[in-house]
């Protein structure tokens, strides 16, 4: 379980998170939604302990990351799986050897078996294993996130942060990205972050979504409690993401079926 | 002024934990090490031999002229060697490394930092110092004396074909007066000392200036020529320095 409590971050004077506090439940997948600026990313910064709050807490199943040293909070870190917007694989090495990095650092596990289960993730995220000897630079967008995720899944994580993980991906290539996740979260069963502005993303992957607005938290609830809203932000959020094509009363059918793709980035 | 403050204390605190963990860590990136000895080294192998060849070749002409009016064209040997090896050397020679690799360090991790690469690392539960900066200081820490001697002996040679061609002064005069001429003074500052320290600096710069980037395209742009800016300020300053501490110390 991964509780933030009342957190305030600020960065060069300027407030970035003004008292944000949320629970998300073991093996839940929670959407954060919200447009440019608006702190969602600072969230998995703070998750990931790059960033201290000025207050607050961070508690990851019941421990308060926030007073931990550098140190203690690798351990932390190695029981997370993050894929990074636009994937940040290292382009110096090959495919393989960045799905294997993590575990290569960790030795704890032989050659052949972290080929053995670098394989494996691969054909988890449906990938051909031939791709292990291509260089980053020559995947297409959808296959570098692919791997992104293949590495993030790699040590069989306890929390999967992903932040921006479909943007600037065509539709399709957001549609497969999207039921990765799904099928990963069922698979794995691991407690995940999806940061995201698309809005049909969210809810392909989420059942719990927590909107952000120029530092404040704005909503934390349901898909069902975020069609109600009546707050002129949420409505217009909605609106913009789906391209205007949803009325006021056909929102929940038109958003719980298969919504249309708006491949939007910043 | 605020943020200078901050950059020297980021500074300072990067370089005592490099020190720590090249002191006490354990050795992880071995291979790293070698990969960065090679680009250090065998890339700037031939541009430093070059360099030597043309700074031997120039240096011994203009002093032999001087030398010439006052008929002391045997001593060619005897001043040229100790210029080389106590300064021209290690100070060109880091100038050198430092316009090649500097900014390549600096280019590299900048955009390392600006695609995420570096948080990854961090995420893993690596630490971007341990696995980024002690491979590329260590290689400039053992490649810069290897360089320097290089660059010493090309120069030598350099200098000896102008004695040879030009002052008519024999070959293995010119090299015995040479060699007669270098104390031990001379070979520690100029092939240990000053070398290391210049790689030292060369290499803590590139990496600080890399990993501190922020702001995309523009922030590696600015990464890379602060980098070689910086490096070229600080070589000199600390070339002054030392220069003055061996005088101190040695009388050389």
């Amino acid at each position: 379980m991964i509780i933030f409590e009342d957190i305030h971050f600020s960065y060069r004077n300027q407030k970035i998170l003004e008292g944000i506090s949320f629970t998300i439940p073991e093996g839940e997948t929670v959407a954060v939604l919200g447009g440019s600026g608006s702190g969602k990313t600072t969230i998995l910064r703070l998750m990931l302990g790059f960033m201290k709050p000025d207050a607050g807490r961070i508690l990851v199943d019941g421990i308060d990351i926030v007073p931990m040293s550098e140190r203690d909070l690798i351990e932390i870190r190695r029981t997370m799986g993050i894929v990074f917007q636009f994937g940040a694989l290292f382009d110096s090495l090959t495919v393989g050897n960045n799905i294997a990095f993590p575990l290569r650092e960790l030795r704890t596990m032989s050659e052949d078996q972290i080929i053995a289960r670098v394989t494996e993730a691969i054909q988890e995220v449906g990938l051909d294993s031939r791709v292990v000897d291509q260089m980053p630079s020559e995947l297409s967008g959808g296959m570098n996130r692919r791997v992104a995720i293949a590495r993030a899944i790699i040590g069989y994580p306890k929390i999967l942060l992903y932040d921006e993980p479909t943007t600037g991906l065509d539709p399709m290539a957001c549609e497969v990205v999207c039921d990765l996740v799904n099928k990963l979260k069922d698979d794995i069963g691991a407690t995940s972050i999806f940061v995201t502005h698309q809005l049909a993303a969210a809810f392909r992957v989420a059942s719990h979504f927590i909107m952000m607005r120029h530092g404040d938290l704005i909503f934390d609830g349901s898909a069902s409690n975020m069609r109600k809203s009546e707050d002129p932000y949420i409505t217009q959020f909605i609106r913009w993401e789906l391209g205007g094509l949803i009325d006021g009363t056909s929102e929940k059918s038109d958003l719980e079926r298969s919504p249309g793709w708006i491949a939007r980035t910043d | 002024m605020k943020a200078f403050v901050a950059d020297v204390q980021d500074f300072t605190i990067m370089t005592a934990r490099a020190i720590w963990y090249g002191l006490y860590g354990h050795p992880r990136y071995i291979r790293a090490a070698f990969d960065e000895m090679y680009f250090i080294g065998v890339g700037s192998f031939l541009i430093v031999a070059s360099i030597g060849l043309c700074v031997g070749i120039i240096w011994t002409l203009q002093i032999s002229t001087e030398l010439a009016a006052f008929g002391a064209k045997l001593y060619l040997g005897k001043v040229t060697s100790p210029a080389i090896v106590r300064e021209l050397g290690p100070l060109i020679t880091a100038v050198t490394v430092a316009g090649k690799a500097c900014s390549a360090i600096a280019a590299e991790l900048a955009s390392m930092k600006v695609t995420n690469q570096v948080d990854a690392l961090r995420a893993m539960g690596v630490d971007p110092i341990r696995r980024l900066v002690i491979p590329k200081l260590t290689a400039a820490l053992v490649m810069m004396p290897v360089l320097t001697i290089i660059y010493d002996t090309v120069a030598i040679l350099g200098g000896a074909m102008v004695s040879v061609s030009v002052a008519h002064v024999r070959f293995s005069f010119f090299m015995s007066s040479a060699m007669q001429k270098l104390g031990y003074a001379d070979l520690l500052s100029g092939l240990l000392i000053k070398p290391m320290l210049f790689g030292f600096i060369i290499a803590l710069i590139s990496c600080f200036l890399g990993l501190r980037t922020e702001g995309g395209a523009a922030g590696v742009r600015n990464a890379t020529t602060q980098a070689v800016v910086y490096s070229f300020v600080c070589i000199f300053i600390l070339d002054v320095l030392i220069t003055r501490i061996t005088i101190t110390l040695f009388g050389v």
